[in-house]
């Protein structure tokens, strides 16, 4: 069969996976919470029920606006499409064309977008929110650049479909280095989706959903999607490396190659469910950081990948 | 054949600006037709001198006038730079400078434009020192008195004054007196024979090659030199500001390593030092701009930032030279592509910071609101600008950026992660500022004091950038500087050999990868097009159930991070503090105002004298018209001596230009002075 072909039809599937499961990761999420607070919590599919009602308000917004109405669907095309990018060993899809850094930067972008429409509007809260959102990407790009340069000095190379197939290796995996920056890749996912102890940007309880306080209907749906999107990207960087590689690494010594894939898609999806677990977990049992006092543990936190590099270096 | 098309455009390139400046000195009665004429001549200039650049580029060929200028592919790479700024800066200004209608002198602006900008294309091809320094005073003598354009203003006499004083000691002194160094040690000043000659056990030699290196950096605006560049970077009218920190400060670059690594050896400790300053330049100039409040202050504080960027890899470059070729030519690709990019989306954003002037009246932060409803292609100018300096994909400066990462990533050693890491890290800072500088244009608040509307010159100005910013982006142009830097440092081979290539850094496809990322932006474009708000029911802002006033309690861009400057308050403060002394309250007792005045009372002393006798020479000739000798040249004789009369007036009307010529003339008397004593 053309490559060329296989990799387009892995192309779909990756972005038709991401658009189905983003939604049910949340679903998921929301119903341990409920279980870990004693309540019975939504079905597993709400999320799709949320996003369906709300495709199907009219849409009320202080403005009609171009810069307002486009935004939405630039950040939700972006990240559908980015969804194609996710890392996974013997599937070739967008990752064989994109870079860690190019990921990241990505998703930088479509939170750039999201600030700049909070301070855009003439709304106090949305301002502050943005304000915060951009402050605490400042401070944990700190903990960003040493994963990035630490994983790049460790594997050799950023490309993301290379560090999938690569960081499963042996004489990469059983590393203490790796195990650095294999920690600090959960925890980049978790920082980065802004899970609750880290969301001081929206904050609903005291900023109103920040930049998203003046969306509603399909626009704010949008922007909903795009960021379970983008969590779910953000999950696949430490599932998808951490986990998934290795297994396809032995795997591939029983299983012919094009059905690895379709193996190793399974065993991601697995995986996605099992760490998204954990994290809902870890989100029931922490409250929200106050703003000012949060930039301490994000900028302390770059130790971990720091001491990875480290250990990089010294060859270990 | 392409031989003869090199020479016919460097021809057309240089009698066109021949051409402004005869053309603005003609029509200097009529202030529009004199600027518009003058800047239409720049504009044809800059086109034919982007051609020539670019066919150098493409084939890479090299090019020689006599041995005195020579053109190859380094050189045409500046030659590109300048001339994509020309072009817009010429179209801008040609509506812009309206609003200083009130300070006439257009001639002048033409003449002093057109002059800039011939003084950078010729200094980036001479093959001769002695050459290279008469361009370079020439550069920085027009720079001042453009920058002084305002002079009324205290803040711009103050701007002027300091960037004058700053460029005579740190500037020109030190260049003048290292190349005459370097003459009395070698005895030649042609570069392809000191290349040579040099041997590295000299004194002379070490000394000039410190001297060069204190003169190139202090143009470069590097820290800790850079203190002259947010004053006069700004005092300047926009689209000059543009030129100095779109074009002007990458002088100092071609300076460090078009002069300086390509023909002098220095010694590679110099470029450790330059790898620290530009390190500092970053971090000092992100932090300075983002506690900054005024739009163009904020800028020429990215710019300090932004040239530490372009430093970075191009000493990485000249470090890695003894031991990995391939590794160094990658890094000085990196680095060119950067200061190519930065160049074009530093050109648009002072041009975008010249809107908020023309519409607002002021480019203070506070003042601007909401710049699309009196120009959509101003606010699309800003976004794209802005984007492209925060480096988010898929524009230029995001793929610059994005090789500058990978090319120091690709040197697998402790110091590269280290500082790759470092400048990963310090990359949002510039984020913050850039999103501090374009959310006030996207305020979505009524603003009423509108001065006035943009028309079509500016515009077309403003796109030519943000055209570019996203073809460029596009159309993936690694190759073109990868060959660009293996050309320089093996001048034999003109195309790169695939290793040295920047895209495998990252990926083998990754020329797809902008098209992706634009592809699905795109899509969301089309799709935001087609949905165009149709049902959307406005209302009033949330705001919990208060009644707040509208446009209250939002939050002041000035006030953007406000936690964060704090947290730099102190350094900033004692740096200051510092550099107020140093460069402003010492310096202004001694020269401002105890040589310079007296320099300045005898120059103008001796205008005055020149000016009277010319004006009385000229009414005596046209008194006696009537003498009907060879009426023609009588005329031209007439018109001659009272240009002159009126010249010397001007000079003395504008302190300014007449301070500067005394300096300059000091400078050469200085040099001569030089010359004879090592000889």
């Amino acid at each position: 069969m053309n490559e060329c072909l296989l990799e387009m039809i892995w192309v779909i599937v990756l972005i038709l996976l991401g658009a189905f499961i983003a939604p049910i990761l949340d679903g998921l999420r929301r119903k341990i919470r409920a279980k870990i607070q004693r309540r019975i919590g939504p079905p597993l599919l709400q999320t799709f029920y949320d996003l369906s009602k709300l495709f199907n308000l009219q849409p009320v917004l202080p403005f009609k606006n171009m810069f307002i109405v486009v935004s939405p669907y630039i950040a939700f095309a972006t990240l559908l499409v980015l969804s194609a990018a996710v890392p996974l060993p013997y599937v070739p899809g967008f990752s064989t064309v994109f870079d860690a850094i190019t990921l990241l930067y990505t998703l930088l972008f479509v939170s750039v977008l999201v600030v700049l429409l909070g301070l855009a509007l003439p709304n106090p809260y949305s301002n502050a929110g943005s304000t915060r959102e951009a402050l605490t990407i400042t401070v944990f790009e700190v903990f960003i650049a040493f994963t990035i340069v630490g994983i790049a000095y460790s594997m050799k190379t950023l490309n993301l479909y290379g560090l999938a197939v690569l960081y499963g290796f042996p004489k990469n995996y059983l590393r203490i280095s790796t195990l650095f920056l294999s920690a600090s890749l959960f925890i980049l996912a978790y920082i980065e989706s802004a899970y609750t102890p880290f969301d001081m940007g929206e904050a609903e309880t005291e900023v109103l959903g920040g930049p998203y306080l003046e969306f509603s209907g399909r626009y704010y749906g949008l922007f909903l999607y795009a960021l379970l999107l983008k969590r779910y990207i953000l999950l696949s960087l430490p599932v998808s490396l951490v986990l998934v590689s290795p297994i396809a690494m032995m795997l591939r010594a029983f299983i012919p190659e094009p059905l690895l894939s379709v193996v190793v898609l399974g065993v991601f999806v697995l995986f996605l469910f099992i760490t998204m677990s954990v994290y809902s977990v870890v989100e029931a049992l922490y409250p929200r950081y106050r703003v000012d006092l949060a930039f301490k543990p994000l900028i302390l936190a770059s130790v971990i990948p720091f001491i990875g590099l480290v250990m990089g270096w010294l060859g270990w | 054949m392409i031989m003869y098309l090199v020479g016919t455009l460097f021809g057309a390139m240089v009698s066109a600006y021949i051409l402004a400046i005869l053309s603005s000195l003609v029509l200097r009665s009529n202030y529009t037709l004199s600027i518009r004429a003058g800047l239409s001549f720049v504009f044809i200039a800059s086109l034919s001198q982007l051609i020539l650049s670019s066919i150098i580029v493409v084939t890479g060929i090299s090019a020689c006038l006599y041995g005195y200028f020579c053109i190859d592919s380094f050189s045409a790479l500046f030659l590109i730079v300048i001339g994509l700024a020309g072009l817009s800066i010429s179209l801008y200004g040609m509506e812009y400078m309206k609003i200083y209608r009130g300070l006439g002198g257009a001639w002048t602006y033409s003449l002093m434009v057109s002059l800039f900008l011939f003084s950078m294309a010729m200094l980036c091809i001479s093959n001769n020192l002695l050459l290279f320094v008469f361009f370079w005073e020439i550069m920085t003598l027009t720079s001042i008195i453009l920058i002084g354009w305002e002079y009324g203003k205290e803040y711009v006499a103050r701007a002027t004054k300091q960037y004058l004083y700053t460029m005579l000691l740190l500037n020109s002194f030190p260049l003048i007196l290292g190349v005459s160094m370097l003459w009395a040690s070698y005895g030649t000043l042609q570069l392809s024979s000191l290349e040579k000659m040099i041997d590295t056990h000299n004194l002379a030699w070490l000394l000039s090659i410190v001297m060069l290196y204190i003169a190139f950096t202090a143009k470069a605006g590097l820290y800790p030199l850079h203190f002259w560049l947010p004053d006069a970077h700004p005092a300047a009218p926009s689209n000059i500001s543009s030129l100095l920190s779109g074009v002007m400060i990458k002088m100092g670059a071609y300076g460090l390593f078009g002069v300086m690594l390509r023909y002098l050896h220095p010694p590679i400790i110099l470029y450790y030092l330059l790898l620290i300053q530009a390190l500092l330049s970053i971090f000092w100039g992100s932090i300075k701009a983002i506690s900054e409040d005024h739009a163009k202050r904020l800028l020429a504080y990215s710019s300090v930032s932004q040239i530490g960027y372009i430093m970075v890899p191009l000493s990485l470059s000249a470090i890695s030279l003894g031991f990995n070729k391939a590794l160094s030519a990658l890094l000085l690709a990196a680095g060119l592509a950067y200061l190519f990019a930065h160049s074009i989306f530093k050109t648009l954003l002072f041009l975008t910071s010249g809107c908020y002037i023309y519409v607002y009246g002021s480019a203070d932060l506070d003042n601007v609101a909401n710049i699309g409803m009196v120009s959509k292609t101003a606010m699309i100018s800003i976004i794209i600008g802005s984007l492209s300096l925060a480096g988010l994909p898929p524009l230029l400066g995001y793929i610059a950026k994005l090789s500058i990462y990978a090319s120091i990533l690709r040197g697998a050693s402790p110091l590269y992660s280290i500082i790759a890491a470092i400048v990963i890290a310090l990359s949002p800072l510039t984020l913050l500022y850039s999103v501090k500088y374009m959310a006030p244009a996207l305020r979505l608040v009524e603003k009423k004091m509108i001065r006035e509307k943009i028309g079509y010159p500016m515009t077309a100005g403003m796109l030519i950038p943000v055209v570019s910013l996203v073809l460029f982006g596009l159309y993936s142009i690694f190759g073109l500087f990868t060959d660009i830097s293996w050309r320089y440092y093996s001048p034999v081979t003109s195309t790169a050999p695939i290793e040295a290539g920047l895209i495998h850094v990252i990926s083998p496809y990754g020329y797809y990868l902008p098209l992706i990322v634009s592809a699905s932006i795109a899509l969301g474009l089309l799709l935001g097009y087609i949905d165009r708000g149709r049902d959307v029911v406005t209302s009033r802002i949330w705001t919990t159930g208060y009644i707040i006033p509208p446009n209250k309690h939002l939050l002041r861009p000035s006030y953007l991070y406000i936690e964060f400057s704090k947290l730099f308050k102190p350094a900033m403060g004692f740096s200051h503090e510092v550099y107020e002394c140093l460069v402003w309250r010492i310096p202004s007792k001694i020269v401002y105002s105890g040589i310079a005045s007296r320099i300045t009372r005898f120059f103008g002393g001796l205008n005055g004298w020149f000016a009277t006798k010319a004006r009385g020479l000229a009414e005596k000739y046209s008194r006696i018209k009537e003498f009907k000798l060879d009426e023609l040249a009588g005329s031209s004789v007439l018109a001659a001596v009272r240009m002159f009369g009126n010249m010397a007036r001007l000079i003395i009307v504008s302190p300014i230009a007449l301070f500067t010529t005394a300096l300059l003339i000091l400078s050469i008397i200085v040099l001569i002075i030089l010359l004879f004593w090592w000889v």
